[in-house]
């Protein structure tokens, strides 16, 4: 029989453990930049993260200043591994917010979001 | 939650994976097992847990996967053909057939001898296993010197897994060989062939005319044979080679090899002074590759871990030393003072390995440009401030902050003034806690009831923790469970109350030492890991990272307490030393605590 003492000691050494991911990748740009004011319209919305991405599994929506959101079509070619880029709707003038979610290339799953605005 | 999941599973593989690869290159290099070999004994232990390990492992890889799926889930539905194209499940579902392929060999390992090809297996499956885990790291994500990465990434992983599964398995090589002592003595070849090794690990036979070499079993006498291969004979240090099948005279000596214990740990003591230096050399250049620049060290939340990590691994390093000098002077090296440094060095060394885990999920300090703390903000956290001994208005603080289940992206003056208050009150019952245990150390007995403090701090940050839930806030017990804060607070409660309840109990005499002495410096460790990753910074911001910068000296302090006292407990002898360590952590954990300030 297994003495109570290795039970508590592997238990103990089990349950020395870690916590929740923060923010694995770190989105060091992007286009429009974050809390910019637009002038025109952006035709192009690019994000540039600090590590490669799985373009496949990342996610981008634009919401609205009233939360309605639309999808942005990621493309997965062309760009460099460390980058997301998608082509913008037209935009009415206002408060636009992005929100994004990117797989990185060691499996962490990462979210953020950013707003931009344009201006009249 | 995902996230926290995802740490928690990729601490558990590397752990799990280095019981693997460690239990293979222990059975192979320390124990000299091999083609031919039939396994018994430690060899057949060894095995086992190797295969444990590797099923272990493919689980929890698998486990993985199902994690971010889940976390990967639209409303369209589950991305599973995307998923299964991508770097980390391709590597993810190798890694799980590479695990399920050593765990189905060990097993038959353990069984009956097998010849090279077997061995040459497990030994190619645990490498890749281990070496693979660097193509989920940092490394395979970056852009720049990736090759260089994964190099150095892979030596670093490796030479931990050899080193820390190492130290596992030598730990389960001293709990054999006592349990093989305690057993009563049988006669005969009749009781040896049922495989009960008798005698002992640290039997000494004095005056004995056995030279540690096989003695068959026909040839059997109580006081000669039956101590056996693993009895550590004075006088004897026998260079150990493993025994083939054709050399078996005895049915259960032929098995293990004939070798003393001081042999084995003089092997393992080269071993791990290797990896130790190849972990250390990859580490440091990794550390220059993902820091950058000294001021990253200290500026940033990665920079921190990877200090605090080089702190644990100091400790351990020194554990190891006075082992190592030990084993060099010693003739059989089995003592009970180096198991129990043997004992905390690999339960730090877990902690270093979930840290490492931890690690993972940060983003590399040389990438938080924007975000990096100064040298002096930092210093400016540890400078000693008045307390704070009067509360904000819950009621004020729940009108500024944002909901429960809200994304937090800032957080307001008061609430950091709040979380000030919790931490100075903290810091009360833990100093108090300290000098009581420090005068009880000095002779007063009736501070013997200190763990007692601990149910006040208990009652206290189950009400203050989390203002926003259950029962001051309006979200309710069970919603805010969701939250990975919340959870983690709460489960810190729980253990604060077990830890005060068994360690009034075993103070006062109404529960036995051991084990129940046991759960004081194992929650304490527990606590103290669990403290050092503790981490509410969202999007890396720096005023989140200054607020939380004082944790990682409690989460240290804290393991320190736990394993101090946990030497007191097992080392032979009074342990003073170990006792006023631990002693003296809890004192400077509440004085920590009480200066502690977010702004």
């Amino acid at each position: 029989m297994i003495p109570a003492s290795r039970w508590l000691l592997a238990a103990g050494l089990v349950l020395a453990v870690a916590a929740p991911a923060v923010a694995h990748s770190l989105l060091l740009e992007s286009a429009p930049v974050a809390g910019a004011t637009l002038r025109t319209p952006p035709r192009e919305l690019m994000l540039r993260f600090n590590n490669r991405i799985e373009k496949t599994l990342s996610r981008v929506r634009l919401l609205d200043e009233q939360g309605a959101a639309q999808a942005l079509a990621v493309a997965t070619d062309g760009a460099a591994a460390d980058r997301l880029t998608a082509p913008m709707p037209s935009l009415a003038p206002g408060r636009w917010r992005v929100e994004w979610q990117v797989l990185s290339k060691d499996g962490h799953v990462v979210a953020g979001r950013f707003e931009f605005r344009l201006a009249p | 939650m995902a996230g926290f999941l995802d740490v928690l599973l990729r601490g558990a593989i590397l752990v799990l994976a280095s019981l693997v690869l460690g239990g293979v290159v222990w059975s192979r290099l320390i124990l000299r097992a091999g083609p031919g070999v039939a396994p018994a004994g430690p060899i057949a232990l060894a095995l086992r847990v190797i295969a444990i390990g590797a099923g272990l492992t493919a689980l929890a890889q698998t486990a993985t996967l199902l994690v971010a799926l889940t976390e990967l889930r639209t409303a369209a539905g589950w991305p599973l053909a995307e998923l299964l194209e991508t770097t980390f499940a391709g590597t993810a579902l190798v890694r799980i057939a590479l695990g399920l392929a050593v765990g189905f060999i060990a097993q038959r390992l353990a069984r009956r001898a097998a010849g090279p090809l077997a061995w040459h297996a497990l030994g190619a499956g645990a490498c890749l296993l281990v070496l693979s885990s660097a193509v989920l790291s940092h490394a395979v994500a970056r852009v720049e010197n990736r090759a260089l990465l994964l190099l150095l990434d892979a030596a670093h992983q490796v030479a931990a897994a050899v080193w820390i599964g190492g130290l596992a398995h030598l730990t389960l090589y001293a709990g054999f060989r006592a349990r093989e002592q305690r057993r009563p003595r049988s006669v005969g070849a009749g009781a040896a062939s049922t495989g009960k090794a008798v005698g002992g690990l640290f039997e000494k036979v004095r005056g004995s005319d056995t030279s540690g070499h096989i003695v068959g079993a026909g040839a059997a006498r109580p006081d000669r044979v039956l101590g056996g291969l693993f009895q550590a004979v004075s006088g004897s240090d026998t260079p150990g080679h493993a025994v083939r099948d054709s050399d078996v005279v005895g049915d259960f000596h032929s098995n293990v090899p004939d070798v003393d214990d001081g042999v084995i740990v003089r092997r393992f003591s080269s071993l791990a002074f290797v990896s130790v230096m190849v972990l250390v050399v990859a580490g440091v250049v990794l550390t220059w590759q993902y820091v950058g620049e000294w001021s990253a060290l200290v500026g940033t939340a990665y920079g921190v871990m990877v200090l605090s990590k080089v702190i644990l691994l100091l400790a351990i390093l020194a554990l190891a030393a006075l082992n190592f000098r030990a084993v060099r002077r010693a003739t059989a090296a089995l003592d009970g003072r180096l198991l129990r440094f043997v004992e905390v060095e690999l339960g730090l060394g877990i902690t270093v390995l979930f840290a490492a885990a931890s690690l993972t999920s940060l983003p590399p300090a040389v990438d938080v440009t924007t975000d990096r703390a100064t040298v002096a903000e930092v210093v400016g956290r540890f400078r000693p401030a008045p307390p704070r001994l009067s509360s904000p208005p819950v009621a004020e603080l729940i009108a500024k902050a944002e909901p429960l289940m809200a994304p937090v992206t800032r957080r307001e003056p008061i609430e950091r003034a709040w979380s000030e208050y919790n931490h100075h009150w903290a810091g009360f019952f833990v100093l108090t806690m300290g000098l009581l245990a420090a005068l009880e150390r000095l002779g007063v007995r009736a501070a013997r009831h200190w763990p007692l403090a601990l149910l006040g701090l208990a009652g206290f940050l189950f009400l203050r923790n989390d203002p926003r839930a259950w029962p001051l806030g309006p979200a309710g017990f069970w919603e805010s469970f969701m939250l990975p804060d919340v959870l983690q607070h709460r489960a810190f409660v729980v253990v604060i109350v077990a830890f005060a309840v068994f360690e009034w109990m075993v103070r006062t005499g109404r529960l036995p030492r051991r084990p129940w002495g046991y759960v004081f410096p194992l929650l304490c460790a527990v606590a103290g890991g669990l403290l050092l990753t503790h981490s509410h910074a969202m999007f890396n911001l720096k005023s989140e990272f200054l607020a939380e910068v004082t944790h990682a000296p409690l989460g240290i302090l804290g393991a320190f307490a736990g394993w101090g006292r946990w030497l007191e407990l097992r080392l032979p002898g009074p342990g003073r030393g170990a006792g006023w360590l631990w002693t003296l952590c809890l004192i400077a954990v509440g004085l920590i605590l009480v200066v502690y300030r977010e702004a």
